[in-house]
């Protein structure tokens, strides 16, 4: 009885500060994520799923940094850099940033374009109106309806599941393949392994989980909560990754259909493993495209704004943050615009563009992460344990070296 | 560097004044120090420290890097013989540098600070400061778009190309010291000096108060609220937004915590308390008895009934009561209840057989009793009543507060008409 009552009291809190983890990872699914996961299953089959277990340990070290940092100082990840680093440093990563934001709105419309006209929608009907939607939604109605909003869109993710379980994946080979990593090495499948790494953990998530912990105003003794928040953000992402993967693999990795992007994916499915499964599939992919666009342009301007101290917050009206509200709009709007009117071969080098500053930028900011997080002035006694440091500096250097990679790969190919 | 420093000439009948140079921090530092007998540099300057001791604050302190070797040292304002962003001329000197209250580069620059007059948190893009007479004066903080171009080193071409394609020149936007709080003085966050903070922030109105609370980080909040008058600090506390309340609260110390909470209308009080969880119960038994007791009654009902609102406190009178007694014991009951229009009155068993206004009192012979006054209907609500339900009531009888009896016809309390539209307020926007 003793012990109910005290999950009961664990439970009440968690729900307290639950949110800010779980919303980031999934947003992390948007449809650039997607896409990226479609190929590497369709390519690869079940060989590459080892990869995501350690994928999923790095992207917890990483955000975990983050939301104590929220917790701690009660300030923004841009604001925090701007106060150690200064308006220099802060500026350029700030121009980085926005670019790279820009491309995953791109991408993401690119998504939501290509999983409506799956349900027969035409794009130049269903963009406008998804962006002048999420706009709308933002700019009239508080933040809390706009977060209760999003986190029942995290639900949709379950499409993933079962289309996964649909596919009918050989279950046997499957688990062999998450474990052994048994990867005939070459220069496409690091690419691969580079990609899927580079998708999970991108610089946006930093600035996005800390400002999300920040407006929650967690009080440091729930942190533990936060960090169970953080841990389950990870470990559902990581699983509707898993089954993605998996239903590519089962399917197409099988029949040998190639594809380029999650659009192809959900058209390629169709005929395999029938209509519901590419249904459900396609609409994954179309609420994961609307919650990336509704998230990243209000992350990008949150994170301006902090930086350069300019009036923030979704709680704010447009007269009273116009520096705010301008950019929140311009990112969502351009986004969805050059998506819009891109041919498919015209988005191949915006994206490759946003690839290469995503992958210049990450290590940079786990880089000041780890020196905030390691300063007494700023964390006091919630600094990074020795152990605590080992293991991170040796994940943000395998994380900085793989992004790192990955510029170079792409610049290559 | 040249055309950042400004030389006022003094014109020929006030020759005996001393030039004034302004300068901005961002153009002082890194640049050279040398000592007068040298011609080589052997630092550069890294930092000044400044004291509050007067509105706005003069230089006491300077902070150098050597140019050979890592460690920082420490200058006092005395040893500065002169200084221009071109090189800063010292003596030797074998006294210590005196503690600055606070550091401009560590603790200013690129950091928040309180614009006391207009009640707002603004992020420091650069530092004015006045030289004269060889003493240097903290006069503004830059905070637009003008400090952060001239720290890019882009403000010329930006201005050339404002001016020639727009015609309109970027304004500096300044904010005089005399109104600027310094938050983390020391380079620790909330490590707020309270004896200056005081004197600053005490005309500011609680509303603008809670405005600068939500705005800086979760230290400067707290010592901010800390440094609060329990009385000013409850003012703010009902006016920040509930999230913001709950961290201020749980951050806190219980017993101080209890101490604002007493302050506060109980209503208010226990909405704070309501989504705290383990830590409410904690906070509540630190209060005071009687105070402790009506917010646990209020906890206990839903927030959104008339129970969770009202006021347990309320003018009660007995029906053989006389109109001069009770217009006689108004007067001491006013600082302890909210309602003071409206008497109610109950007989022994606390039953409520009536309700008076003011005006009817006043307007009655001073030696008739209330049971003789009573005439109209009694309008009142239960405690599960739900507030949409109360608000309507007030919208049909014009009432400004409603009594709320239980089952039984016993008076709980009452519940004010301000403190259901704040409630509703809430549902206004969606």
């Amino acid at each position: 009885m003793d012990r109910w009552k005290k999950w009961k009291s664990h439970l009440a809190l968690f729900a307290l500060v639950v949110g800010p983890g779980i919303i980031t990872a999934n947003v992390d699914n948007d449809a650039g994520g997607i896409a990226t996961y479609s190929v590497a299953g369709a390519k690869y089959g079940y060989s590459l799923l080892w990869v995501l277990a350690p994928t999923c340990f790095l992207l917890v070290l990483v955000q975990e940094m983050c939301s104590r940092m929220g917790v701690v100082t009660g300030k923004g990840l841009a604001a925090l850099i701007r106060e150690r680093f200064g308006l220099g440093i802060s500026f350029y990563l700030m121009i980085a940033l926005f670019f790279t934001n820009l491309g995953n709105v791109i991408a993401d419309f690119a998504g939501l374009a290509a999983s409506a006209e799956i349900f027969g929608l035409h794009r130049w009907w269903a963009v406008p109106v998804g962006a002048f939607l999420l706009w709308h939604m933002v700019i009239k109605g508080s933040y809390r309806t706009v977060e209760r909003v999003f986190f029942v869109a995290c639900v949709f993710y379950v499409s993933y599941l079962i289309s996964g379980f649909m596919a009918g994946p050989d279950w046997h080979q499957a688990l062999r393949g998450s474990v052994i990593p048994n990867t005939t090495w070459d220069s496409d499948t690091l690419y691969m392994v580079v990609g899927i790494v580079g998708t999970t953990i991108a610089p946006w998530m930093q600035f996005y989980q800390q400002a999300s912990v920040v407006e929650k105003g967690i009080p440091l003794k729930h942190y533990r909560y936060s960090q169970w928040d953080t841990v389950a953000g990870a470990i559902v992402v990581t699983i509707v990754c898993y089954f993605i993967m998996l239903a590519c693999a089962a399917t197409l990795h099988s029949t040998g259909i190639s594809i380029a992007d999650a659009g192809d994916a959900a058209m390629a499915l169709k005929p395999v493993a029938g209509r519901y499964c590419a249904g459900l599939f396609a609409f994954g992919l179309m609420s994961a495209s609307l919650f990336g666009a509704a998230i990243l342009p209000i992350s990008t301007a949150t994170s301006i704004c902090e930086s350069m101290g300019w009036e923030r917050g979704v709680n704010r009206k447009f007269t009273e943050a116009p520096h705010y509200y301008s950019l929140y709009t311009v990112v969502l709007f351009a986004g969805a615009a050059v998506a819009l009117a891109a041919s498919k071969a015209m988005l191949i080098p915006i994206m490759l563009f946003s690839q290469v500053v995503n992958g210049i930028l990450l290590p940079v900011i786990i880089f000041f992460m780890l020196r905030i997080t390691s300063d007494k002035t700023i964390m006091g006694a919630h600094t990074n344990s020795r152990w605590f440091n080992i293991l991170a500096w040796g994940g943000a250097i395998i994380t900085a070296s793989i992004s790192i990679l990955m510029v170079v790969m792409t610049l290559i190919q | 560097m040249e055309q950042s420093q400004t030389i006022i000439q003094n014109t020929a009948a006030d020759n005996s004044l001393p030039p004034v140079v302004f300068y901005n921090l961002s153009d002082l530092l890194g640049c050279p120090v040398r000592y007068e007998d040298e011609r080589r540099p052997f630092a550069h300057l890294c930092d000044i420290g400044g004291s509050t001791l007067t509105a706005y604050p003069l230089s006491t302190a300077l902070e150098l890097t050597p140019c050979k070797g890592r460690a920082h040292s420490f200058l006092p304002w005395s040893a500065v013989l002169s200084m221009t962003v071109a090189e800063t001329v010292v003596r030797r000197t074998t006294e210590t540098a005196p503690p600055a209250d606070f550091w401009a580069r560590r603790d200013v620059l690129d950091d928040q600070v309180v614009d006391v007059s207009g009640a707002q948190v603004l992020r420091v893009n650069d530092v004015h400061l006045i030289y004269s007479n060889n003493k240097l004066i903290f006069g503004h903080v830059e905070i637009g778009l003008r400090g952060i171009l001239r720290r890019l080193r882009f403000e010329r071409t930006v201005n050339f190309l404002a001016q020639w394609l727009f015609d309109y020149t970027i304004k500096d936007s300044f904010v005089t010291w005399r109104h600027i709080q310094v938050m983390s003085p020391g380079g620790v966050p909330g490590g707020l000096r309270v004896d200056r903070l005081s004197d600053r922030l005490a005309d500011i109105h609680p509303a603008e108060l809670a405005d600068i609370l939500e705005q800086l980080g979760v230290k400067d909040r707290q010592a901010l609220f800390n440094s609060m008058s329990v009385e000013t600090a409850a003012d703010a506390l009902e006016e920040v937004n509930p999230e913001f309340q709950r961290t201020l609260v749980s951050h806190g110390e219980p017993g101080r915590v209890a101490d604002i909470l007493e302050e506060m209308p109980p209503d208010e009080a226990a909405d704070v308390l309501r989504d705290l969880g383990p830590d409410a119960q904690t906070i509540i038994n630190r209060m005071e008895g009687e105070a402790a007791s009506e917010v646990q009654t209020l906890l206990s009902h839903k927030e959104e009934s008339a129970g969770g609102v009202m006021d347990s406190s309320c003018i009660e009178a007995l029906p053989g009561d006389t109109v001069a007694s009770i217009l006689d014991r108004i007067p001491k009951l006013t600082d302890t209840v909210e309602v003071y229009n409206l008497i109610y009155i109950i007989d022994e068993n606390r039953v409520l057989k009536g309700v008076l206004s003011l005006r009817e009192l006043f307007r009655a012979p001073p030696a008739v009793t209330l049971e003789s006054l009573i005439s109209h209907e009694l309008i009142t609500v239960n405690p599960e009543t739900r507030l949409k339900d109360v608000a309507r009531a007030f919208a049909k009888y014009g009432f400004q507060a409603v009594p709320v009896v239980n089952a039984d016809g016993i008076l709980q309390g009452v519940v004010r008409y301000d403190s259901v539209l704040s409630h509703l307020a809430d549902f206004l926007n969606d």
